[in-house]
């Protein structure tokens, strides 16, 4: 019963895709959050996770995917038109891209890249070696990426 | 006790299995196309992580299983980074994936297939920007040569007759059908068409009963979008002759103008859509990357 009602009542923000009761989620409702820079994230997990953080305190956007063109997914099926909109019509500074570094991840990152660039500056969260781990354990892949993605010491 | 084998593989193709595992598509040059899991993969803490990406290709040892292979090992020996750093050469390398998914075998060595997929994911990954398009319809045309079903450019495909496209000539014309196997005079392309109009005014007329004894180029309005393929296409000379270079191991002019390389690439995805009789879901997002406003972008 609980379920189902849950089911019922959770649905998705008009503003930025999350999962939400009400028609605009906490988040985008939130006064004293940066609504200057948008996360721009996969799923609705993912915003989850980066809450988890703390460190981020700007406002999201779910896409509901990833272009995988050899699933048959499409920039069309995702959410990228409304956030095109959004960051053009809103004075939003920075397009934060949170997308997993998979194959499809990099597809996504730099198509809705390509067409934020014209209204804001556009980064990405950096990848590589996790916290805690070894670098003698990871693997080549990850390595590479991590030197490719290296930084001057501040 | 489970038997294991070791195997030398590219991945093409990765979903999503439970929690967190993955099941991974792989074309290996000893066991041909093989679909494994690779356990734990998307922990952030392990190390079949960056291995188990795409276009990765690992030296592994593979358990099997009842329904499905466990990769035990992978030792990474090549992976493409510079794929991912433009979406014109991502796409086209996912392009190249999908092909060689529609073409590879199981159960037999496919080693040729891997070592012309390794080949031209590297000049794609290694090439200009404005490069990628004609090194893919390259790569496009080589991957049919290898699989036996590369279209004929030099002779007419009904007649015979040489084709020698006159590129001094902006008129010449000639045609290209995939259901005839490549190209065709244009005499021939006529020939078709009329045969096409008359057979499906019989169909027509009978309400559709010929349609089991029909010549392959009147079951056209039967087929589904993909494997409905244009029976009038024509060629100038250029693209025919840029066509004839393809069959050669190295690509002679990758700096030509555009809109022949994306012409050649339309039509020998309709060609292998027909072929593979399935279609080519990866090249949408080429014609977004390839068209003529995107293709002056960085």
């Amino acid at each position: 019963m609980a379920l189902v009602e849950a089911k019922l009542q959770v649905g998705y923000c008009s503003v930025c895709g999350h999962l939400s009761a009400e028609p605009v989620c906490d988040i985008c409702r939130a006064p004293n959050r940066d609504s200057k820079t948008i996360c721009i994230v996969a799923d609705s997990r993912d915003v989850i996770a980066l809450e988890k953080t703390r460190e981020y305190r700007g406002k999201y956007h779910v896409l509901g995917g990833l272009i995988s063109p050899i699933d048959g997914i499409g920039p069309e099926q995702l959410s990228i038109q409304q956030l095109v909109r959004r960051v053009s019509q809103q004075k939003v500074e920075e397009a934060i891209l949170a997308i997993s570094p998979s194959v499809e991840g990099e597809t996504t990152t730099l198509y809705v890249g390509h067409l934020l660039k014209p209204f804001t500056r556009v980064t990405r969260i950096a990848f590589g070696l996790p916290m805690g781990g070894d670098l003698e354990y990871a693997d080549e892949v990850t390595l590479a990426r991590a030197l490719e993605g290296r930084r001057d010491l501040e | 006790m489970s038997r294991t084998y070791k195997a030398i593989g590219i991945n093409l193709k990765a979903t999503l299995l439970g929690e967190a595992d993955r099941v991974l598509t792989i074309l290996t040059k000893e066991h041909g196309l093989i679909r494994a899991v690779a356990m734990g993969a998307r922990k952030q803490n392990s190390k079949m992580g960056g291995r188990s990406g795409l276009f990765v290709v690992n030296n592994l040892l593979i358990a099997q299983g009842k329904t499905l292979d466990k990769i035990t090992q992978a030792e990474t020996l090549e992976s493409y980074p510079g794929l991912g750093r433009t979406l014109k050469k991502l796409t086209a390398g996912q392009y190249l994936a999908e092909l060689v998914l529609n073409q590879a075998l199981s159960e037999q060595p496919q080693e040729d297939l891997f070592y012309l997929l390794n080949e031209h994911l590297g000049r794609i990954e290694r090439s200009h920007d404005t490069h990628v398009l004609a090194h893919l319809t390259h790569a496009i045309f080589q991957l049919l040569a290898i699989a036996g079903v590369a279209p004929q450019v030099h002779q007419c495909c009904l007649t015979q007759a040489l084709l020698k496209p006159d590129v001094s000539d902006p008129h010449w014309q000639a045609g290209f059908s995939a259901i005839a196997g490549g190209a065709v005079t244009l005499e021939a392309l006529e020939h078709m068409q009329a045969q096409d109009l008359l057979l499906s005014a019989r169909v027509r007329s009978t309400g559709g009963e010929y349609r089991a004894t029909l010549a392959p180029t009147a079951a056209i309005a039967a087929a589904p979008p993909h494997r409905s393929p244009s029976p009038n296409m024509t060629i100038n000379a250029v693209e025919l002759a840029v066509f004839q270079q393809l069959a050669h191991a190295e690509l002679s002019q990758p700096s030509i103008s555009s809109p022949v390389w994306l012409a050649l690439e339309r039509l020998l995805r309709q060609y292998a859509q027909y072929y593979f009789d399935r279609p080519i879901r990866s090249a949408a997002l080429i014609d977004t990357c390839f068209a003529p406003e995107l293709s002056e972008s960085p």
